[in-house]
């Protein structure tokens, strides 16, 4: 009887990051039993934050070496891909400020350059709105 | 490479131009359904196959069958029922292989426009002359049917070119829903001639609500529901357009059908409400709001 081939090598098998805590530098490991307790202004339970991506998809946009989340998903040229998400810039925006505004609510905006260029008077109503 | 498509004005919130609609009305409605022949044995374009499956691919094939054969006749019986008249983005090819289809559209004076010969033949990778030659064997095909001429134009499978949008005035179309963009109806700017973007819709369009994303009719008529609300709510400031764009294939099963009745009930309840066709819509737009927008937009493409 002969044993299966190998196909990987043996650095598969080798676990450099193996250690107590995360694999990586970017922040350690806290769990909830051991965090100190976070208040909030006014004895507030729960922080509670909006936020608002606005972006901006080109019609060129390469989908190599992956398609960007939310990117246009047809053939070029995609006009209809392009402007299903311009309408968000276009009405839906809008449609989202108006519900807000009528709750006192402010939101934080995540603006791509390109769409804060495109649409300044978007960008002064945020402004205004603080 | 086009970066963006430069074709319709960047109308501001809140001073935009205001539209009315005939008697008062909020929002005009109008109901596509799309009559489609998918071939059997197509060849293959430059983007992809046509079917998914390698043809003869019998289940996706009688699928779109099934909604000319069943389906189709449920979307007419339920408008029938509301006195509702439709207007249908129609692979031309259909005249040919199904007229009784077409002329039982004709017979309820629903309108008819083009959808390209084949919904399995796209515009992708063809120069002007062949798109060209899609349009007007389109047109003419459905014009020597119907004895109308043929105002509007959604691309098969909304495949394009980039320049496809400029042929379309040299037939005769002077309005498109090959774009999403707006609720309100909007120049599009072309080299010459005129044209106009109607309201269309990928959000709530049944083939991609129920046939892709699997929500179920009650969901699809609740967005339906929802969409006509806020529309007819936003209408009071400015005219607005709601589509309902429908694949006899998908809302024409029997699981599926009583949600669209469910809907027209619901619309038919209100009074401002503007039940028209694309080219009723476009008329009364192009001798409305259009001199205003097509100033502006003018200007953009300078």
């Amino acid at each position: 009887m002969q044993g299966s081939q190998s196909m990987i090598g043996d650095e598969y098998l080798q676990y450099p990051a193996r250690k107590e805590g995360l694999d990586h530098n970017w922040f350690s490991f806290r769990s909830v039993k051991t965090t100190p307790r976070l208040k909030w202004p006014g004895a507030a339970q729960l922080a509670l934050w909006i936020t608002m991506p606005l972006e901006f998809f080109p019609m060129s946009g390469s989908n190599a070496p992956f398609r960007p989340i939310g990117a246009l998903d047809r053939p070029y040229p995609d006009f209809w891909g392009y402007a299903a998400r311009d309408y968000g810039l276009r009405i839906g925006v809008h449609r989202v400020i108006k519900a807000l505004d009528q709750r006192g609510l402010r939101a934080t905006a995540a603006i791509n350059m390109e769409a804060a260029r495109r649409t300044p008077a978007l960008v002064d109503a945020l402004a205004e709105r603080g | 490479m086009l970066r963006e498509p430069k074709r319709y004005p960047d109308l501001v919130f809140p001073n935009r131009p205001k539209i009315s609609w005939p008697n008062a009305a909020r929002i005009a409605v109008w109901i596509v359904p799309n009559i489609e022949f998918y071939e059997l044995n197509p060849p293959t374009g430059p983007v992809r196959p046509a079917w998914s499956r390698p043809i003869p691919d019998t289940l996706a094939y009688s699928s779109r069958d099934y909604g000319n054969r069943v389906g189709v006749w449920r979307i007419m019986e339920t408008l029938d029922r509301h006195n509702i008249r439709a207007s249908v983005s129609l692979n031309a090819a259909v005249c040919d292989h199904l007229p009784d289809v077409v002329r039982a559209c004709l017979d309820r004076g629903w309108e008819l426009f083009g959808h390209g010969i084949y919904n399995t033949r796209w515009i992708y990778g063809m120069d002007d002359d062949q798109v060209r030659a899609v349009i007007k064997d389109c047109v003419e095909t459905i014009r020597s049917f119907s004895g109308k001429p043929v105002r509007g134009w959604l691309s098969p499978a909304v495949s394009s070119t980039e320049d496809f949008l400029d042929l379309l005035p040299e037939f005769g179309i002077d309005y498109t829903i090959d774009m999403v963009h707006d609720d309100q109806p909007t120049p599009i700017i072309v080299r010459k001639g005129r044209l106009i973007s109607l309201p269309y819709s990928s959000e709530i369009n049944d083939i991609r609500v129920m046939g892709m994303r699997g929500y179920t009719p009650t969901n699809w008529a609740q967005m339906l529901k929802d969409a006509f609300d806020r529309l007819y709510l936003e209408g009071e400031e400015s005219g607005t357009v709601l589509c309902i764009p429908l694949h006899p294939y998908i809302v024409g099963q029997p699981h599926r059908i009583a949600a669209l009745d469910e809907v027209l009930t619901h619309l038919k309840s209100h009074d401002h409400v503007w039940f028209a066709t694309g080219s009723e819509i476009a008329d009364h737009y192009y001798q409305t709001a259009y001199p205003k927008e097509v100033k502006e937009c003018r200007a953009l493409s300078q």
